[in-house]
């Protein structure tokens, strides 16, 4: 019953959509688009098994495509069947190129297949949903035994541009989440910066600059947190520093920024080029980089 | 025919001769002792001799420490005096004296006032023991070191108390053991096979006793009778086999590291601070009736492992287990319980009933060796209050120290035999704690699948899982889950379902999870496990490890029966499905007999080929295993032997995986003392064959070529930044992940340098130090870590190599 109320609603949005596309001013009979609808799902489904893999990769991408319920259910039971990696992989691939509300229950139980590989494409998926549940099924990520998992999750947080994911980067960034940095700097509110600047020393400090660079760029921050920024870093100068501050001056072009490049090019002379202190301090020296591992370590997926 | 006859009777006579030549030989005197009535008068009179009287009105205790040897009240720690000195030996207090030896003599003082009676030249280089007799006559065994039995004497010899001088002496070309004195004989073992009573006046041999049953491996005079034995021990009896009465209920064969009852009396007396006398199984002899089985005094027994304690019944129950500050240095069962002197300079009376304490006393310094004469030590009756049996094993088997593995081992096993639901929590928090030793977890796994009470623990630890920002680990499934499924812990079946779906679960645990939930799921657990199989029956997760898929496979047969026979099928003949699975299903409908064919016809894995005997790979594994245990052994050992290069193990492997008549090289009473227990302790894979001989040597690896370092300093900060460096992407710095993680390696580091310096100063060539490269071939490789790309750590971590 309820495919068969999928199939109408796929019938109904088939219908519009070639209707605008073609032009034609009257819909066709809702019984000719479900039957049309029908057989392409039909088409597309006896696709799925056809041994020519470009035949079976067109048929995944239109069954992403049609991103309605039925569709993704095909495509879950085919998931579910058993497949190679490279079809599984081409699956996850579609639903994230072609993303559909749709495909969440799907995504969310491919972000917990046993290979990473699948996970972090899963939450890439997930990451392009404009569901508001999607952010916190992204953030899971963050909590994964892998490294890689975890870094990708940080990522896509921060593109994903969703402010309530800064107290659970912050979260990971203490954990040791490199990633979690430049996230921050995407998403976290001004007032967030002292905290932020609580992990120099901490963190190193290439990590920290990628965080800073996002500030940095962030029109909704304030010209006293990007001067404050750039006093911060003066104290911790060394050639890293100083390198970071030239950049910054180079991409300062803004006519409103005209005060902080001020202060960047008065800074960047009083910026030690030896590795001071507390640069070192700050993580610049090498091997004191102090990056996300620190999790009880799982099995490495095979 | 005639001629046949008589040279058959000649050659008869000849060789019954010669065996009466050979098994009459004399030791000590070419005088054989007279048989018959003489002889059954003498042995009449070893069993019925007065008991001993105690010698001391005050309990009192010799130690050995740093500064000398002092004597000290048992009950108040208080000096009673102190002489300076450096004994090779183990004090021995007998009464009126104390002797020990010091280089190549044997010194004996006062014991009332610490002043030196005499010293002697020893008649061999090794103090094998003594004993004081009546009329001021001290009789003292002493062997070669020779380590050529061939070549090797012995003596014992009779000296004046007072003046030291020599009253006689006997040599025996073999091997003798420590004397005892009974009435007015001496006793003392020879060969391992007989026991000798020599008049103590002139040292003629008046009456020899060969054992028909046992080893004869000490004797000991107690006033309950003269103890003779090996593992077990008899009180000499005056029937017609006087070494084969009955033996005590005590067997040290069932106690951790398998210890003797009673020191070997043909091994030189331990060096003081030797771990030898820090292991000791206590028990004192009541009186009884003649003939009568022994008794033990308080009705209990006692095993001192370094500073665990247990106190046993008659029957072998556990009756208490302590833990003590620090190791034991001697211990010695008194009226009230057992008094136990410390290597932190505490003597601590622990009551018989339930070790608790009755007295302690500070002996202001550091004892590395002790002697106790404080049999009717009574102390005052406990204050603190009586632990629960639960409380004390736990206590025992959470001690951190690697040392005591085989104790630990002990109190889980024995705290697992409690019925308390808690115990199960106990032991899977014992497991779950980094710092328990792979040995040692695995005891616990084996009894927690034992364990018929307390699931809802088990089933409270099942919901925790891997999550990296909680900073959880996984719950250790691989023993949960059998044992729930051992319970039948049916309401368990949820959250094994959501652990066996859940990607963080270690692939190495998922077998024993999916197999718990197809035994306590029936039909429910169909859909999930289908689900599994389906998902990844192509999946290249499962492709070097297919065992948990092969498992649910076979539980959706069991299950589902005929019912499940086509989709199965249907699995198997679908493209890319795991070739092992595909086979499996294959087998699941044939009869048992065509299963068991198929199976043989298999091509053979590593894992079930079988064996004919442990190969060197079984050997090493079990071995890296177990370093941990090992460890402090061969340091303590290269402490003493800096130049200790290799390590040579051999022993007997028996069919069922036990090693048997263990044997080392180098052969040091120290590291025999400290490693054997352990060594017997381990168990290896059993095979098909028959018993054979491992030879197995290690390189202990030293690092003679690496600069000098600092002591690595302990992480600071988090306890997670101790892991960060591993997944660092920068290059390592300083260090190398060894030094800071391995103190062992530090150690053999600081040994091999000590080696080097000791090289030097005598002009002669450093050893290399064996290339790491090279090292460990068969090592298992560590998991790859994805990210840890900086600092790779090497193939092998093991603390020593194989060398061959």
């Amino acid at each position: 019953m309820r495919g068969k109320l999928e199939l109408r609603a796929f019938a109904f949005r088939f219908a519009v959509g070639t209707s605008l596309v073609s032009g034609v001013a009257a819909a066709p009979s809702a019984a000719w688009a479900e039957s049309r609808a029908e057989r392409e799902l039909t088409r597309l489904t006896s696709a799925l098994e056809q041994s020519d893999p470009a035949a079976s990769q067109a048929a995944i991408e239109g069954l992403a495509a049609l991103g309605t319920p039925a569709s993704i259910a095909t495509l879950q039971a085919f998931v579910r069947a058993g497949r190679a990696d490279p079809v599984t992989d081409r699956v996850v691939g579609a639903l994230s190129t072609q993303p559909t509300p749709a495909a969440l229950p799907l995504l969310v139980e491919l972000s917990h297949h046993r290979r990473a590989a699948v996970r972090i494409a899963a939450h890439g998926a997930l990451a392009k949903l404009q569901a508001s549940e999607a952010t916190t099924l992204v953030a899971e990520g963050l909590r994964d035994g892998q490294s890689e998992v975890r870094g990708n999750a940080a990522r896509l947080l921060g593109e994903r541009g969703d402010r309530a994911a800064v107290e659970v980067l912050f979260l990971a960034f203490e954990r040791g989440v490199p990633e979690a940095a430049e996230a921050l700097g995407r998403l976290a509110p001004a007032q967030a910066l002292p905290r932020y600047d609580a992990y120099l020393g901490r963190r190193a400090l290439h990590v920290m600059l990628s965080g800073y660079t996002r500030f940095m760029e962030r029109a909704d921050i304030d010209e006293a947190s990007k001067l404050q920024i750039v006093a911060t870093l003066e104290q911790v100068s060394g050639p890293v520093v100083k390198q970071w501050l030239r950049s910054q001056l180079a991409a300062r072009t803004k006519p409103a920024e005209q005060r902080v490049r001020f202060a960047i090019a008065a800074s960047i002379p009083r910026v030690v080029e030896g590795a001071s202190g507390a640069e070192k301090a700050a993580g610049a020296a090498p091997g004191a980089e102090k990056p996300d591992e620190a999790a009880p370590k799982p099995e490495t997926a095979p | 025919m005639k001629t046949h006859d008589w040279l058959c009777r000649v050659g008869c006579a000849l060789i019954i001769a010669g065996c009466a030549a050979e098994t009459m030989a004399p030791a000590f005197d070419l005088h054989l002792p007279p048989a018959g009535k003489e002889q059954q008068a003498i042995l009449e009179a070893l069993v019925s001799a007065p008991v001993p009287a105690s010698r001391a009105a005050q309990p009192r205790l010799v130690a050995v420490g740093a500064a000398g040897v002092s004597m000290h009240d048992a009950s108040s720690g208080a000096a009673l005096w102190s002489t300076p000195a450096r004994p090779d030996s183990e004090p021995l207090l007998l009464g009126e004296l104390v002797v020990y030896a010091e280089g190549n003599r044997l010194r004996a003082l006062a014991a009332s006032d610490g002043r030196e009676r005499f010293s002697v030249p020893l008649a061999r280089q090794a103090l094998l023991g003594a004993a004081l007799g009546a009329g001021g006559r001290l009789f003292v065994s002493s062997a070669d070191r020779r380590l050529d039995s061939a070549t090797r004497g012995a003596s014992v010899l009779a000296l004046d108390a007072s003046d030291g001088s020599v009253l006689w002496e006997r040599a025996v070309p073999g091997r003798l053991g420590a004397p005892a004195v009974r009435g007015d004989f001496v006793l003392v073992p020879w060969n391992y096979q007989h026991l000798s009573a020599l008049d103590a006046r002139s040292g003629r041999e008046r009456l020899r006793l060969d054992s028909k049953t046992d080893v004869v491996r000490f004797v000991s005079s107690q006033a309950a009778g003269v103890a003779v034995g090996d593992r077990g021990l008899r009180l000499l009896a005056a029937g017609t086999d006087p070494l084969g009465g009955p033996t005590l209920a005590l067997d040290g064969a069932s106690l951790p590291g398998q210890p003797s009852l009673m020191p070997s009396g043909y091994e030189p007396l331990p060096t003081p601070g030797s771990a030898e006398s820090r292991i000791v199984v206590a028990f004192a002899l009541a009186v009884s009736t003649p003939g009568a089985p022994a008794q033990l005094r308080n009705d209990g027994s006692y095993l001192v492992f370094f500073r665990h304690v247990f106190g046993f019944e008659p029957s072998g129950a556990l009756r208490f287990a302590r833990v003590l500050g620090s190791d034991a240095v001697q211990a010695q069962v008194t009226a009230a319980g057992l008094l136990v002197v410390t290597r932190s300079g505490e003597s601590v009376l622990l009551d018989a009933r339930d070790g608790r304490p009755r007295g302690t006393a500070a002996l202001g310094f550091e004892p590395l060796a002790a002697s106790l004469e404080a049999t009717e030590l009574r102390g005052s009756e406990p204050t603190e209050p009586a632990l629960p049996m639960r409380a004390m094993l736990s206590e025992v088997a959470l001690d951190a120290d690697s040392r005591l593995v085989p104790t630990r081992a002990y109190a889980v096993r024995a705290l697992a035999r409690l019925p308390e639901p808690e115990v199960t929590r106990d032991l899977l928090d014992i497991y779950r704690q980094g710092s328990t030793p792979q040995g040692l977890a695995t005891v616990i796994a084996e009894v927690l699948r034992q364990r018929a009470s307390g699931a809802e623990h088990l089933i409270g630890a099942l919901g925790e899982r891997q999550d990296f920002l909680e900073q959880t680990r996984p719950a250790p499934l691989e023993v949960i889950a059998p044992a729930l499924e051992n319970m039948g812990a049916k309401q368990a079946l949820p959250l094994l379902v959501e652990r066996m779906l859940d990607h963080e679960t270690p692939l190495q645990h998922l077998p024993a999870l999916v197999r718990a939930v197809g035994t306590l799921g029936g039909r429910e657990a169909l859909q999930p496990l289908e689900y599994l199989l389906q998902l990844y029956r192509a999946d290249s997760s499962f492709a070097a490890h297919p065992d948990a898929l092969l498992e649910a496979a076979r539980a959706i047969a069991r299950i589902a029966g005929e019912a499940g026979r086509a989709p199965l099928e249907e699995l198997a003949a679908a493209p890319l499905t795991h070739p092992a699975l595909v086979d499996e299903i294959g087998r699941l409908w044939l009869p048992a007999s065509e299963q068991v064919a198929a199976i043989a016809s298999a091509p053979p894995t590593a894992a079930d080929s079988p064996r004919a005997g442990l190969d060197r790979r079984d050997v090493h594994s079990v071995f890296a295993e177990h370093a941990d245990e090992l460890r402090h052994c061969v340091l303590e050992e290269l402490d003493r032997n800096p130049r200790l290069g290799q390590l040579r193990i051999a022993f007997v492997a028996q069919p069922d995986g036990t090693p048997r008549a263990m044997s080392l090289s180098p052969n040091g009473r120290e590291l025999r003392a400290c490693l054997i227990p352990r060594l017997n302790e381990l168990r290896f894979p059993a095979f098909d064959g028959e018993r054979h001989l491992v030879d197995y040597v290690v390189s202990v690896r030293a690092f003679a070529d690496e600069p000098s370092t600092a002591a690595p300093t302990p992480a600071e900060g988090p306890w997670w930044q101790a892991g960060l460096a591993r997944g660092s992407t920068e290059p390592a710095q300083g260090e190398p992940w060894w030094r800071d993680q391995n103190s062992l390696q530090a150690l053999v580091a600081e040994a091999a340098r000590r080696a080097g310096a000791a090289n030097t100063s005598t002009a002669t060539p450093a050893v290399p130090a064996p290339p790491t490269s090279t090292a460990a071939p068969t090592a298992p490789a560590p998991p790859t870590q994805p990210g840890a790309t900086g600092s790779q750590a090497p193939a092998q971590d093991e603390w020593w190599v194989p060398a061959q």
